[in-house]
């Protein structure tokens, strides 16, 4: 099968039902998403998906194929941080950093469709993530100035 | 472990020195691998060539192995190992290090591959290592397990009782009164006390006495264990493990395997997440054994369901807390029962429990009594202060009630009877310097206490609670080295396992050491091979006994350089010092000479610019404790409780990065309020437990958790150069407490089990309301 993944196309063979999650780990050596359930309720392995957070872990590879998906490895440009993992950083959202890129990449998301979010907006986005260092207070904070620096950009 | 001796000025106890790199906020070092995935957690890292490991693990939870058939297993394409407990070596002995929770060494070996009986759901009998996970999977399901099932207990209470089925056969309780006459369920039987608790009962106008309940609660670290055990054929072990410890690592398994602790190397990988848990051995001894049969690299990556089935939770516990106090409030005794179940093996935090019961107070007369019980339960690991949280929301709780029937405020009882600098606690060691009173007093003058409930936006009941809790914090030899390299830049080499912020700590520390920015300091963490012994990154000891080592190995690095600037000056080392950053003559401040120039210099003459140290082995511990005010709404309707404000106070010695110290203040109160609220083990009468999935383990989400406000408090530690107390356990302690106090100041009903779910709550509300 063909998946693009970070603008990368590759031609795959392996079986149709295994998760996208394991082909980008295994096969394609893309070990920023991470496993932490398996069953698409803790939110470390979100990767986007024609631009929409989807749980890697509950998707099959196939059902990814023809499609974009992005990966934490794929937000760089042009070796610089994309803003939200820059806001993750100046604001030291994570402890041990395993929920990272699922948060960063859930953000994305939640930005693209909601610019502005209120605190509320955030929380509920992110609410399919879970930062079991309890790093929510940062993440938040870490989210507005993300959103903050994109809206001042667009001025 | 100085490598010359250090002449330099100590700067002793940190009361009343300013450090000028203390109190600033510097982002995590490790912050750009952590936002682009780039680091490396356990099941990140791939040895060329590995097997893939899977563990056959028991459908039971209590059940005799009649046989065990692998020869299907063997046959399959591309397995290439199957062991099982017959493959462990079997007459072991040694030491352990397993932190913070005990477990003796055939008890661990049963614990990783099971003998004859299974003794929980998960507990492993044989495992397989193949060329893919899938082949794996399907080898460990060709491996034939015969049993005779027994009769499974998994509460501790009954598992007391004289007719419960019986774990180990040949299990006799321990005890200071001699060991019992015959086997049992309980392993230990620890009694402590001060003083004559009946005289102090007899001496009382109030006496509060309540039974307490608490459920197996998981770690809930997001990254499973994950580790990779290559056994080479010229005898060498190499293992990568996401672990807390890499010196508990090695050994515990050179105590497993016989083998001798200097053939075996381990490296520490980034871990997602651990608070207790990754400090026993899990997977490394069943990779090692498939390594050794394979001759190949042997990774193994556990899934959620192992981990919440089969991995080390904290335990379950049932206590009881009498308090009895004088109508002036003086509290003249306070007597505690605490039964833990530990699980499938001996070990639970029973000591830890008996010490903290009390800690925050100084009752006359005093008696604990604590039982480690087994259940066919996985066996418990530490888990953050492990019990503590428990100790603090059954003592709290009768604290708060003793205090309103006084008709004093709780927070001036607590005032009243605190525990002060050379007090002694109910085990009998003294307390070095701590600031509870103070601690107290800071929440009763802060705007959370003094301000009013705001009001329930849903018209709901309101109240108010506060609960404190005690933490002994660890030592333990830690240990680092540190190179100065030509350009000036400091190369930081350490033993301690980096959690959440190991690097971005010691780099101040050695800035802080040197008079430079922590930003010319570079940390890695070394495997054991590199570096002196160093304890587990366990018991909030990591920063301030490395704070020790850094220190020293810092001024030790300070006096190479002067000895080797003197001829320069045309001085005696003794007579050239060093001060922010530069080297002058005392006499002559006029021709300095910058750190990064001496730095050069020095190096060019071949000179080693390098010092190793490890912490003072005298150093004691300094005690952690903190405060939490939470103000809740309850649903009068259907018991649900929501927080509406909650504020954070907490001693940490000295406060070095404001930013770190919250993450942690912020991570332990977010799981107490999760294990407050929501979280615990849900098993059916055959020991099976009901909700091994996250979905139905439910750990607080961004919805879940109030903006919580952190108010940091400096009372110097005794011992060590900076002051420094330990910050990661003690903020898990009070959020039980405080949010049960609150519960009952909303409510009048007493919460006396958790989590405090809403049925629970509303049940309670209802039994109040049936008795008037």
């Amino acid at each position: 099968m063909d998946l693009t993944v970070n603008g990368e196309r590759h031609n795959l063979q392996v079986d149709r039902e295994r998760s996208l999650l394991s082909v980008l780990r295994n096969e394609l050596e893309l070990t920023g998403t991470k496993y932490g359930c398996g069953e698409g309720n803790c939110g470390a392995c979100t990767v986007l998906i024609d631009g929409e957070p989807s749980q890697s872990c509950i998707t099959s590879a196939s059902a990814a194929a023809g499609r974009e998906v992005t990966t934490i490895e794929g937000l760089e440009r042009d070796g610089e941080l994309h803003p939200v993992q820059q806001a993750f950083a100046e604001h030291s959202a994570f402890q041990c950093g395993y929920c990272t890129p699922g948060f960063i990449i859930s953000t994305v998301g939640l930005l693209s469709r909601k610019p502005d979010p209120t605190d509320a907006e955030i929380r509920s986005g992110l609410n399919g993530n879970i930062c079991r260092c309890g790093a929510y207070t940062r993440i938040i904070r870490a989210v507005k100035s993300a959103a903050a620096g994109a809206e001042g950009n667009a001025k | 472990m100085v490598s010359t001796p250090s002449r330099s000025p100590r700067r002793t106890n940190s009361d009343g020195l300013t450090f000028e790199g203390f109190g600033k906020s510097y982002e995590k070092v490790d912050g750009a691998d952590k936002v682009t995935g780039r680091s490396k957690f356990g099941a990140d890292f791939t040895l060329p060539g590995s097997l893939h490991g899977k563990i056959v693990r028991s459908p039971y939870a209590h059940a005799r192995i009649i046989s065990i058939d692998t020869s299907a297993a063997e046959k399959l394409t591309g397995v290439h190992a199957v062991c099982t407990a017959a493959d462990f070596p079997s007459d072991i002995s040694g030491d352990l290090d397993t932190g913070e929770v005990d477990i003796g060494i055939q008890f661990l070996a049963n614990l990783m591959m099971a003998r004859r009986k299974v003794l929980f759901e998960g507990h492993p009998v044989a495992a397989v290592a193949a060329t893919d996970a899938h082949i794996a999977a399907e080898a460990a399901r060709l491996v034939k397990v015969e049993y005779e099932v027994l009769d499974p207990v998994t509460n501790p209470i009954e598992a007391m009782a004289a007719d419960a089925p019986l774990l180990h056969e040949g299990l006799v309780a321990r005890s200071l009164s001699g060991t019992g006459d015959r086997p049992s369920n309980i392993s230990a039987h620890m009694e402590v006390g001060r003083g004559d608790v009946e005289k102090g009962f007899a001496e009382s106008d109030v006496i509060v006495e309540r039974t307490f309940k608490t459920s197996i609660v998981h770690q809930g670290y997001l990254e499973p264990e994950a580790e990779t055990v290559y056994w080479q054929e010229n005898g060498h072990i190499d293992v990568w493990a996401n672990t807390q410890g890499s010196f508990a690592v090695r050994g515990n398994l050179a105590n497993l395997m016989k083998v001798a602790a200097g053939n075996i190397t381990v490296t520490p990988l980034e871990v997602g997440g651990a608070f207790g848990a990754k400090t026993i051995p899990r997977v490394t001894p069943v990779a090692a054994i498939l390594s050794h049969k394979s001759g190949r690299p042997v990774k193994i990556v556990l899934n959620r369901e192992e981990v919440l089935k089969a991995t080390g939770p904290g335990a379950a516990a049932v206590v009881t807390v009498k308090m009895g106090a004088t109508k002036e409030g003086k509290i003249k005794a306070a007597q505690a029962r605490l039964v833990y179940g530990a699980g499938a093996f001996p070990g639970a935090p029973i000591m830890r429990g008996v010490q903290s019961v009390f800690a925050c107070y100084q009752p006359e007369n005093s008696r604990v009594d604590g039982y480690d019980v087994v259940t066919n339960t996985p066996r418990v690991a530490a888990y953050r202060a492990p019990g503590a949280t428990v100790s603090s929301f059954c003592t709290e709780q009768v604290m708060d009630e003793l205090a309103r029937k006084l008709n004093i405020e709780p927070i001036d009882f607590r005032i009243m009877n605190a525990s002060k600098t050379g007090d002694y606690t109910v085990d009998d060691n003294q307390y070095t310097r701590i600031g509870i009173v103070e601690m107290l007093q800071a929440a009763k003058a802060h705007p959370a206490y003094t301000r009013p409930i705001k009001k329930s936006k849903n018209g709901w009941l309101t109240g108010r609670g506060v609960g404190i809790g005690w933490w002994p914090c660890g030592v333990d030899q830690a240990s680092s080295r540190m190179l100065v390299q030509p350009d000036g830049r400091v190369a930081l080499t350490t033993g301690s396992v980096d959690l959440s912020g190991v690097r971005t700590g010691l780099s101040q520390l050695a800035a802080e050491t040197l008079g430079i920015e922590p930003s010319e300091v570079t940390v890695r963490v070394a495997d054991t091979d590199n570096i002196p012994f160093t304890g587990s990154s366990a018991g909030s000891k990591v920063t301030r006994t490395q704070s020790d080592a850094v220190y020293k190995a810092g001024m030790a690095v300070i006096d190479i350089m002067r000895n080797a600037l003197a001829p320069r000056f045309n001085l005696e080392a003794e007579f050239v010092e060093y001060e922010k950053g530069h080297f002058f003559a005392r006499d002559n401040q006029e021709n300095k000479i910058s750190f990064k120039k001496a730095a050069k210099i020095i190096n060019a003459q071949a000179i080693p610019i390098e010092a190793t140290a490890s912490s003072d082995p005298k150093m004691r511990p300094a005690n952690g404790y903190a405060l939490n005010i939470a103000d809740v709404e309850i649903d009068p309707d259907t018991g649900k409780i929501q927080i509406l404000d909650y504020t954070l106070f907490q001693d940490v010695g000295r406060l070095m990065n404001p930013t770190q110290v919250e993450g942690q203040m912020h991570g332990g109160a977010a799981q107490g309020i999760g294990w407050a609220l929501n979280e615990e083990y849900v098993y059916d009468d055959r020991g099976q437990m009901r909700n091994s999935s996250l979905l139905d383990y439910r750990m607080p989400t961004a919805l879940d958790l109030p903006m919580m406000e952190c108010v940091i408090l400096e009372t110097p530690a005794d011992d060590g150069p900076f002051g420094i107390r330990g910050v990661g356990e003690p903020p898990i302690i009070p959020p039980a407490a405080a949010l049960a106090n609150a519960v009952h100041d909303a409510t009048g009903a007493r919460i006396t089990e958790l989590p405090m779910s809403p049925e629970r709550v509303f049940w309670a509300m209802r039994d109040k309301s049936d008795k008037g």
